[in-house]
């Protein structure tokens, strides 16, 4: 069975380049007629079928017609390709019937997450965001502690993290705050950066949950950053990403890493914040930011007194979902063609 | 948390209707998720954040509700019932283990008549979804959910010696629970201990053991603040989270201890009757930390990029219970009341500051100065290799970089080490990193001929983990992809992504996987080191992963070219002469490679030799065995001037010539 198979597979790969090759009607042709033909590649190999056990006939079979259809398929695109090169054959404008599909042009599609992530990076972009990036693989004092998260403390409840085996000292980054740390240690302010990349909490896979999820962290820093222009920045994204139109709100929260921190709601893209199904009460949650803490910035050896700063961060797979009304996270991983070539 | 609308109005006479006030917390930070209304009340359903363990109680929230409203809180007022007897007569207590338990109190009331609850207890703890059970214990929770302060009822007739320790257990020491779990303790959980044997979990649960009952008479009543480590440390280890723990956990207010305690007193004396003791039974420190905060007017604006009078500071500050301690025109000094332990410093009082006044009053107003926002080289490069892939008809996967089994094992190209292992994912102790991006694309590409989408083409971009004796390990940044098109299909695209990814010297040489077909495999070398690989997948590794057909494979390290200045084109002139092709068919021995041939042609000197490729190979008839014929195409072309057939000639004679010398080819 496994010589049958490779030898499907040793036709095949022979088929994709002869028909490549081809280079006119008359090679395409031949080149038929070497695999589909009467005397065919694809004929000699079902004459083969005898010398397998009866078991193993009916899967070698399909896997057989499998190749027929593949083959086929070959020709049929060639064919057409070089059809179009050649002008075609010309019909005359009774016979063309402009309402038939043209024929298909086979192109892939970036991920939606990588599709939202370089949208959003470009937003920020235009607020004089850079991005940068930091590894997955972090150690405790970057993922916490200078983020103002001593050990042990509630705050961390909502970081479990996943621990590198043997080793208390590293864990896969709960968040991409992280990165801030690294940028302020590699650089003086002002700064201005984005971070976008994968994030790891061991939560139990639902529709809403995953243990490895997508972030974009932004951070500015400077002698004059204020709340205020937090709240411009933000609201220019929220317009930006989710349409003109929408409006935001700024609720007060708590994380260790910011001071005064805020969760950031647009208005619903659904019902235009009336209030409907999606958002219950007119608004939908986005995001979390707020001001730099001074033990953040003290962390980093920034003089608090010098420097103001605002952070925040956005989960990339829910801003897609609300965005497209995509109603199962898994959806993202699973990688099925039907849900990526929708994007 | 959830609260009740007509138990906060017993401590905020607001006139706002519910549904405003739920408005307002929310805009100040107390998120009111749900509004469950019934004819009698309304219960509001709080996400309290993990700094305010003070809204964890209704004088907490209303204590928000009265600084949101510019209204006076009212505290009840608690008039300890006549005492009697000294409370040292009736129990004694002892605190070993103070490092975990700064404060601990007891009272004690005798012939309390255990009874249901009077309606209107029964009705408040039953509005926030409680479960009335007797007079006195519902007077714990009521008391609790008042003020933030858990509270515990002993029956004192079942503690050992009448005694109360509060100590770290001994290890193996063992305590069933009044949810009837046992457990067994280790010598780091701090336990309330009778004479005899543990009979609670400090800051966690009472045992089973000394449990309130219908019989019960004489009641102890425990009111404590424990270290809030330790109360979590062991809540986490015995995966139990209750009321109590809950609040331990993030800390009470130590100077509502006492209050806890005598409101407590006084309540089950008023409604289980029986005698308070004279006293009460304390070890530790009542008063809680109260530091002095400085507020600087000038660092208000700076943080929120607005003015706020500072009386209007003050006033903020004032409604939710700062102690106002003098100042200047232009900062404000305020004694920090001890249950607001989350406030230490400057910016803790900006934020209360704006919370109540909203944020809502802080602009959209940008005075940031004009930045430029650079594309990362790493942005720049992965776009430049999805644009080809993606052009070849390749769909972008983002597949789980936390993977398990043999597959992600089998396929390690750039290390001979263990994967690097993760733990606590309970159910999958294999967890690691993977080494590798493919095995998780030949996944994807089963999934979807499992789905009926045959044929598909996928790509990533991602990390791969590799051990490091660093600190982290290597964590470079990859580019793979499967398709069930054929080696020379494949190697074009790859070749198309160095290409664009502005690769120089990029060179294909044999190599041996095994995870790849023997004889269709290539390590890809640049500057000296391995930055690559392609082949077909080995049909060994086709067969595991079930896939109905062959495929083939390709990883890039793409993090490699990251750092390099991509290719700048330089134009190169148009050639206005035409150029001399001749088509040359070599055999030669099947042991001479393409990159030979080619190598030998350029380094022939041929002087107008423009450009070489590749036709065809053939095997077979009249060709001997052990030889090969290989089809090239050659252009002659000179810059100045259209060539004669004569020059073309001899350029052809040289490079033949150079062939047969040092390849030992022949012209057909
Ligand atoms: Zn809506």
């Amino acid at each position: 069975m496994g010589d049958i198979k490779t030898s499907i597979e040793k036709v095949h790969a022979a088929a994709v380049d002869e028909f490549a090759a081809a280079g006119d009607e008359s090679s395409l042709e031949s080149v038929r007629v070497r695999y589909l033909g009467r005397k065919g590649r694809v004929r000699d190999l079902m004459g083969t079928l005898g010398t397998l056990s009866p078991e193993e006939r009916p899967e070698a079979g399909r896997l057989i017609n499998d190749l027929k259809s593949r083959i086929a398929r070959l020709h049929d695109e060639k064919s057409a390709a070089l059809g179009a090169s050649a002008g075609g054959e010309k019909p005359s404008p009774e016979t063309l019937d402009v309402t038939l599909p043209g024929t298909p042009v086979r192109l892939g599609r970036i991920h939606p997450i990588a599709r939202a992530a370089r949208e959003i990076v470009r937003i920020f972009a235009g607020m004089g965001f850079s991005a940068v990036y930091g590894p997955e693989v972090e150690t405790v004092h970057n993922n916490f502690e200078c983020l103002n998260m001593p050990l042990d403390h509630p705050s961390r409840d909502a970081f479990e993290t996943f621990f590198v085996r043997d080793r208390s000292d590293v864990v896969l980054r709960s968040h991409t705050s992280p990165v801030q740390i690294r940028a302020m240690l590699a650089s003086k302010p002002p700064l201005r950066i984005v971070v976008p990349g994968r994030t790891y909490r061991p939560d139990t896979v639902d529709a809403t949950h995953s243990f490895m999820f997508d972030q974009i962290e932004g951070l500015a820093v400077g002698t004059d950053v204020t709340m205020a222009d937090l709240k411009f920045c933000l609201n220019e994204f929220g317009k930006a990403y989710f349409g003109p139109e929408v409006t935001t709100r700024f609720r007060p929260h708590f994380f260790p890493f910011t001071e005064p921190s805020a969760e950031m709601d647009v208005s619903c893209i659904f019902c235009g914040g009336k209030g409907c199904r999606v958002c219950g009460n007119g608004w939908i949650e986005v995001l979390g930011c707020g001001m730099v803490h001074p033990n953040v910035l003290r962390a980093v050896n920034y003089d608090p007194e010098e420097y103001t700063g605002f952070a925040f961060g956005m989960g990339i797979e829910r801003l897609s979902m609300i965005k497209h009304q995509i109603n199962d996270l898994r959806l993202f991983f699973e990688n099925d063609i039907r849900f990526l070539s929708q994007f | 948390m959830k609260a009740s609308w007509n138990w906060l109005t017993d401590y905020v006479a607001v006139k706002a209707p519910a549904a405003d006030v739920a408005d307002r917390l929310t805009m100040a930070g107390l998120t009111v998720e749900d509004i469950d209304k019934t004819p009698e009340d309304i219960c509001f359903d709080i996400e309290i954040t993990s700094n305010r363990p003070d809204w964890l109680s209704h004088i907490g929230i209303a204590r928000e509700i009265a600084a949101l409203y510019g209204l006076a809180l009212h505290v009840p007022a608690v008039e300890l019932p006549p005492a009697g007897g000294p409370v040292a007569d009736e129990a004694a207590l002892e605190v070993p283990d103070a490092d975990l338990c700064p404060l601990y109190t007891g009272r004690v009331i005798k012939g309390v008549k255990i009874a249901p609850s009077p309606a209107w207890l029964r009705e408040k703890v039953e509005s926030i979804g409680l479960r009335s059970i007797n007079n006195v214990v519902d007077i714990t929770n009521y008391v609790m959910y008042e003020c933030g302060q858990p509270l515990h009822a002993f029956d004192l007739a079942k503690l050992a010696g009448r005694k109360i320790i509060v100590r770290r257990a001994v290890s193996g020491e063992q305590i069933t629970l009044i949810d009837e779990t046992k457990h067994t303790l280790t010598d780091s959980d701090l336990v309330i201990a009778d004479g005899k044997m543990p009979v609670a979990l400090a800051g966690i649960m009472g045992g089973a053991e000394s449990e309130i009952g219908d019989e019960t008479s004489d009641v102890f009543v425990e009111s404590a603040q424990f270290d809030q480590y330790s109360v979590r440390t062991t809540a986490k280890r015995l995966g139990i989270s209750t009321d109590a723990s809950y609040r331990f956990e993030r800390g009470v207010d130590v100077e509502t201890v006492d209050w806890a305690s005598r409101r407590t007193g006084e309540l089950i004396v008023e409604i289980a009757g029986g005698t308070l003791c004279e006293g009460v039974l304390k070890v530790g420190v009542e008063r809680g930390a109260r530091p002095e905060v400085r507020l600087r007017m000038s660092r208000v604006r700076r943080i929120l990029g607005i003015d706020v009078p500072i009386e209007e500071t003050r006033t903020i500050l004032a409604s939710l219970d700062f102690v106002l301690r003098g100042g200047s025109p232009d900062e404000t000094v305020v004694e920090v009341p001890s249950f607001r332990g989350d406030v230490k410093e400057e910016i803790d009082l900006i934020e209360e500051v704006a919370r109540i006044k909203g944020y809502d009053k802080i602009p959209f107003a940008a005075a940031l100065k004009v930045a430029v926002g650079r594309r990362n080289p790493r942005e720049i490069i992965t776009e430049a290799a999805e644009e080809v892939l993606t052009a070849c008809g390749f769909y972008g996967c983002v597949s789980y970089s936390l993977v398990t089994g043999d597959l992600f094992r089998k396929i390690s190209p750039w290390t001979r080490e263990d994967p690097v292992y993760i733990e606590n994912r309970p159910g999958h102790e294999d967890t690691f990193l993977r080494p590798s991006l493919v095995g998780s694309l030949l996944l994807v590409r089963k999934t979807n001929e499992d789905r009926k989408v045959p044929d598909a083409d996928v790509y990533e971009v991602a990390h791969v983990y590799l051990p490091s004796s660093d600190t982290l390990p290597d964590q470079p940044l990859m580019a793979a992809a499967v398709t069930g098109r054929g080696f020379p299909a494949a190697k074009g695209i790859v070749e198309r992504l160095f290409q664009a990814i502005g690769a120089e010297a990029v060179e294909f040489e044999p190599c041996d996987f095994p995870f790849l077909a023997p004889g269709e495999a290539a390590s890809i070398i640049s500057g000296g080191e391995m930055v690559g690989f392609i082949g077909r997948l080995d049909s060994s590794i086709v067969e595991s992963v079930n896939l109905r057909t062959g495929v083939s494979v390709a990883e890039i390290n793409l993090g490699r070219f990251e750092a390099r200045p991509r290719n700048v084109e330089s134009f190169k002139t148009l050639q206005r002469f035409p150029g001399v092709e001749r088509d040359l068919a070599l055999v030669v021995r099947e042991s001479v490679k393409w990159a030979e041939i080619v190598s030998c042609i350029e380094g022939a000197g041929a002087e107008y030799l423009d450009s070489i490729s590749f036709i065809s190979l053939y095997r077979g008839k009249p060709i001997p065995e052990g030889s090969k014929s290989v089809a090239l195409h050659v252009v002659f072309r000179s810059p100045e001037k259209t060539l004669t057939g004569e020059e073309a000639d001899r350029t052809q004679a040289l490079i033949v010539g150079i062939l047969s010398e040092r390849l030992g080819a022949t012209l057909r």
